[in-house]
């Protein structure tokens, strides 16, 4: 095998992986701070995809970068209004509840997103800047998919300052510890999880409108990320950023080794790699021991 | 003539057929240190967290100076003026000092998910004031969990102080602590409700805590209201004698 071959499988994982971390990010944000599983969280991510595609397709011209402003936001009403509506009802809930209650959610927003668009892959070409390859040394690699490696960085610099530098950061971490404290010290706990989760959401929704030039745009997106975004959140540790992105990298990694080596293996290959890691660190990798 | 910082009129808390707080009236004077007495069991914790709105009272009022706080959520009541200092110590151990403290100026100050830097600078004086007064300046980057129990302790005050009381209620301050730390926790209550014209409201075990602390006792036996006076006043009463003291000499 030669070194381009190499070189783009490695180039293709960062970009899967960076499209993984935005999701898994924010499902383990909201499970951080609130301790609930959002299955729901793949119907956003379908939603700004669904949304990203259909501005898109609204205009000729090169109409991809509003599409790819205005979706996430879009994507941000739809989750505040879930949260407000339903996901703080079910907090303090039996996890048998929350994953009904979402997972109720995920199979009405699919329904309705199948009225909406209809069975049929919608498609979305790249934006005209990034719609070309650039030629390396020994291969060529699609512009679109580098782009979208740096987005993935880039959200993630901002996740760690939003938590790390950030009073809004310091609460989560603080939530996290003890809710009931920070309320009695003055922190309305209530909107605080209002706008975690629709930083969620906004990942979720930024997650879908960014895949929409490499993958058709289907009712089926919602429940394939999930699992996907699920399985990697485990990997890096519930809860934990960085091991969200550190479980991103390994699971496209995984994938990318199974398609090049084994490829009747590879829808498996992500299991595989899940079993291992729990079978060592039950935890995940930077996850903590659960309170 | 005194007026009456905090007040509560017929509070009452059932949990099912069990009756925790049984229509309590209590009246703390503004700038008292006033006493919640009792044997286990006899209602001081719940009559707390019905104060601080983590409880919902089953019936009753709560009022700070004549506006009624009943039903408010607590991140409002803390806001509004009253805040605990819990028994075991409360912190969030993986902030750093600073952080611990910013957190709680700026939800004093309405700030509940906000970002805004600018905000964040605004709060720096009174973070920085705060560190001074409890002796944790030179700890300020230091991660909470680290520090050792008697600095927990200090940071869990300030933490309380930034959320700008009017009453403070402090449950069993002197709790575990030596002879020694308990002087130094005495004083330090003495000096803040001078400082800062607090009210404070403390439950408390140790008998020389209360007298010495104390400008008025209320002693609470299964929920109920058994006695209220002088801290000599109780002491002589017979009744508080034979159910809480227990004959003791004091």
């Amino acid at each position: 095998m030669s070194w381009g071959v190499v070189a783009v499988a490695l180039l293709t994982s960062l970009s899967t992986a960076a499209s993984l971390f935005m999701v898994a990010a924010g499902l383990t944000l909201i499970f951080g701070a609130m301790r609930v599983i959002n299955l729901a969280h793949g119907s956003l991510y379908m939603y700004g995809a669904f949304i990203a595609a259909t501005i898109v397709g609204s205009a000729t011209g090169d109409t991809f970068w509003y599409a790819l402003a205005l979706a996430p936001l879009a994507v941000v009403v739809l989750g505040t209004l879930l949260e407000v509506g339903l996901m703080r009802r079910v907090y303090r809930a039996d996890h048998l509840v929350q994953l009904l209650a979402t997972y109720g959610v995920l199979l009405i927003l699919g329904d309705l997103a199948l009225q909406f668009w209809g069975a049929s892959p919608l498609s979305v070409s790249s934006p005209r800047v990034l719609s070309g390859s650039l030629a390396f040394q020994h291969f060529t690699f699609p512009a679109y998919e580098l782009f979208l490696t740096g987005t993935g960085v880039l959200v993630g610099l901002a996740l760690w300052f939003l938590l790390a530098r950030t009073s809004l950061g310091w609460k989560v971490r603080a939530s996290v510890e003890d809710a009931e404290l920070l309320a009695v010290r003055g922190t309305n706990v209530k909107l605080l999880y209002t706008v975690v989760f629709a930083i969620g959401a906004f990942l979720a929704g930024l997650g879908g409108a960014l895949i929409t030039p490499l993958q058709g745009v289907d009712t089926g997106l919602g429940s394939s990320i999930i699992v996907a975004a699920f399985v990697v959140a485990v990997i890096g540790g519930l809860g934990s950023i960085a091991g969200a992105a550190l479980g991103a990298g390994i699971i496209a990694v995984f994938q990318m080794a199974g398609a090049l080596w084994l490829p009747a293996w590879e829808p498996t290959s992500l299991y595989v790699a899940m079993i291992v890691v729990l079978a060592i660190k039950p935890w995940g990798l930077l996850g903590v021991r659960d309170r | 003539m005194v007026t009456v910082a905090l007040e509560t009129e017929s509070l009452t808390k059932r949990f099912g057929a069990f009756t925790a707080v049984d229509e309590v009236y209590l009246q703390v004077d503004e700038g008292a240190i006033h006493a919640i007495i009792g044997p286990n069991g006899a209602g001081k914790s719940t009559l707390f967290k019905l104060l601080t709105g983590v409880h919902v009272p089953t019936s009753g009022l709560v009022k700070l100076r004549g506006r009624d706080l009943t039903g408010l959520p607590p991140h409002a009541v803390a806001r509004a003026g009253i805040v605990q200092v819990f028994q075991t110590t409360s912190i969030f151990t993986r902030l750093s000092v600073e952080e611990s403290l910013a957190t709680a100026v700026l939800a004093a100050a309405g700030h509940s998910a906000s970002m805004s830097a600018r905000r964040r600078r605004r709060a720096q004086p009174q973070v920085d004031e705060l560190l001074e007064a409890v002796g944790l300046t030179a700890a300020r980057a230091a991660i909470s969990g680290t520090l050792s129990h008697g600095d927990q302790r200090a940071l869990e005050i300030a933490v309380a102080l930034g959320a700008t009381p009017s009453v403070l209620l402090l449950d069993e301050p002197t709790a575990g602590m030596s002879p020694f730390e308990t002087e130094r926790m005495t004083e330090l209550v003495r000096r803040l409700r001078h400082e800062r014209s607090l009210t404070v409201v403390l439950s408390e075990h140790d008998m020389d805590v209360i007298f010495g602390l104390s400008d008025r006792v209320t002693v609470l036996h299964r929920g109920k209201v058994l006695a209220e006076g002088s801290p000599a006043e109780v002491a002589a009463d017979d009744e508080v004698v034979s159910v809480y003291l227990g004959g003791e000499q004091i």
